[in-house]
């Protein structure tokens, strides 16, 4: 299998980087900047996770030596060469965000004053950065011969989606997290979070995590619709190998990863735990535990989803 | 939030539109004007024989490792050290095969997609830069003929590079030069197109009314042309391949589509009136205080 384990997990996290920084940018915004400690957990984890990415592609070339030919070219065309330049711009920009956000206070009010604005500007331009990241992991299997990848339109959909609902699992994560250690708990977390956060305003509104918790639900809905429209786009198709494709995975060698990983995990069981807690009280324990558990599933299914199908495609071929 | 709402909207969404209009103005055939070469290559399934020769003389020139004997029942597939083999079809008792190794495409998807421009045309044939080639792999997603394939020990994509050193030196393919019953031909284009036309309505004029040209337009022109007895598909041959990053354009719109059904609407609509119900209690307050 040409791209195997390392492509998996490449897909998976930069899937999830782009996510988690869209969604807590949008957070961020739409609440009129009520969220901010989110922006900064979201930066500071999607550094490491796109690194991580990056270094795991490095090492599944057949040459990891000469990853530097990547960067002689810029191929709209090629996803994988977009691909790098997305990765490599959005890493720039966080990286620079994270130093502006640790240098401001050092300065006159004035000047943090315009470092805030320069930051503030950083942010937007790598949201659109971070919905790239998003598209192209989708794009990079899309743009390809194999009929389960590129039969249809709506693997970037798929993708999309998945990344979408990953992110808002780890800023609901994140959230759980960061408030479980200012009440005193997690404390080896305490300093890692002290330095992500700074001297920023730690409060995140109670309702936030419901709220995002309720947005998740509505994504995983779309992310249904967009696997079962893939599924079905290609059972109609006449392309050549399509309705076997499909066979896979119903009833096929993939049956199980897809329909008890994919399906349930990832998919059905947060939805409807993600549904049954709306509106209960966050602060109690089993509510608590039950979104940390459905948000555990949708990142490790989102995995699985990206695995079953880097599999299926190769299994396939043409 | 240091940006306006209006005009981070405005931002984002020329981002977008520029991204998108620059893809679908790139989203043509960047090879359509230097497409057709003079040469090409006919290879005419009812006169092959199985006999082997263009697979051993590819390998002896090429200097790849390990031969095979042949079995039509389980022929060898392309690999790296592979760079011909023969699709095999049982007719009857009778077998026909078909020579199968890189098309040479004009519109070469393996080109497209290779992120670091290692692949390119040399001239007629599509070739693979060894010494630039990272092993990335897409190539070998990308081809529709399945022809590319990472070589564990170089590290590289590899393929047949149609003996481009020989035919730089006025020479033939090796594989065509061997070819005992001239089911192999090279020549120039339009003479083997003409050939091959004849060829084909003389199959369908004796009993074989699938019988098919393949190459002459599929993916902008093939440099390896095929005559065959039957349907494409029946020989194991794409109907209409297309070029992979023919439809891009559109994939990286659905995917910036679902982003804005999926990540900006839902969370809008829930954190958008929580905004709206706290500004207009502000204002309340305001109001009584005046």
């Amino acid at each position: 299998m040409t791209w195997s384990v390392p492509i998996w997990f490449d897909l998976w996290l930069a899937g999830m980087a782009g996510g988690t920084y869209s969604t807590a940018f949008l957070v961020d915004y739409f609440s009129g900047g009520r969220n901010k400690p989110l922006l900064r957990l979201a930066t500071y984890l999607g550094i490491p996770l796109v690194v991580i990415g990056v270094l795991l592609l490095i090492i599944d070339l057949g040459n990891p030596l000469r990853f530097w030919h990547f960067l002689t070219q810029f191929k709209l065309l090629s996803p994988m060469s977009t691909g790098t330049w997305i990765l490599l711009a959005w890493v720039v920009i966080a990286v620079m965000m994270v130093i502006l956000w640790r240098i401001e206070n050092s300065f006159s009010k004035e000047t943090a004053g315009r470092l805030r604005r320069t930051t503030g500007f950083l942010s937007l331009v790598n949201l659109v950065f971070a919905v790239l990241l998003m598209i192209y992991s989708g794009v990079l299997p899309a743009v390809s011969s194999k009929v389960l990848w590129a039969g249809t339109v709506l693997l970037p959909a798929l993708f999309v989606a998945s990344a979408v609902s990953m992110g808002l699992a780890i800023l609901i994560i994140a959230i759980l997290t960061v408030n479980a250690t200012n009440k005193g708990g997690f404390a080896v977390l305490k300093p890692v979070i002290n330095q992500t956060l700074g001297s920023t305003d730690r409060t995140i509104p109670s309702r936030t995590v419901p709220r995002i918790a309720m947005a998740n639900a509505i994504v995983i809905l779309i992310e249904l619709a967009a696997l079962i429209g893939h599924i079905l786009w290609l059972t109609i198709s006449a392309e050549a190998g399509a309705g076997e494709a499909i066979e896979l995975f119903i009833t096929g060698t993939l049956a199980v990863p897809f329909w008890l990983g994919v399906v349930l995990l990832a998919l059905l069981m947060p939805l409807v735990l993600y549904l049954i807690n709306w509106g209960k009280d966050i602060e109690t324990g089993t509510v608590e535990r039950t979104m940390a558990i459905s948000s555990i599933c949708v990142v490790f299914g989102g995995l699985l989803l990206r695995a079953v199908i880097m599999v299926g495609g190769q299994i396939m071929g043409t | 939030m240091e940006l306006g709402r209006r005009n981070f909207l405005k931002t984002a969404a020329g981002a977008v539109g520029l991204a998108l209009l620059q893809l679908t103005g790139f989203g043509g055939n960047a090879h359509a004007a230097s497409s057709k070469s003079d040469v090409a290559m006919l290879v005419n399934v009812t006169k092959c024989t199985g006999c082997w020769e263009c697979y051993k003389a590819c390998k002896n020139h090429n200097s790849l490792e390990g031969t095979v004997r042949f079995d039509p029942e389980d022929p060898p597939e392309l690999s790296s050290n592979c760079w011909i083999t023969l699709f095999a079809l049982k007719r009857g008792r009778a077998w026909r095969f078909r020579k199968h190794a890189c098309m040479h495409c004009t519109d070469a998807s393996c080109e497209q997609v290779c992120p670091t421009g290692a692949i390119s045309h040399q001239g007629v044939a599509v070739v693979i830069d060894q010494e630039w080639c990272v092993g990335c792999g897409y190539c070998v997603q990308a081809c529709p003929f399945g022809v590319p394939h990472i070589d564990e020990h170089t590290g590289t994509a590899r393929k047949c590079t149609f003996c481009i050193d020989r035919i730089s030196n006025g020479q033939e393919p090796a594989c065509a030069e061997v070819c005992p019953t001239n089911a192999i031909q090279f020549g120039k284009r339009t003479d083997l197109i003409a050939t091959a036309i004849t060829q084909v309505r003389a199959l369908r004029n004796d009993s074989y009314p699938d019988a098919s040209l393949y190459g002459e337009y599929e993916l902008g022109g093939l440099l390896v042309i095929y005559v065959l007895d039957d349907r494409p598909s029946v020989y194991g041959l794409p109907g209409a391949p297309q070029l992979v990053t023919s439809n891009a354009a559109f994939k990286w719109l659905s995917g910036f589509i679902t982003f804005g059904v999926a990540a900006v609407l839902p969370l809008w609509l829930l954190f958008r009136r929580k905004k709206q119900i706290e500004t207009g209690h502000q204002t309340t307050i305001e109001e009584v205080k005046k």
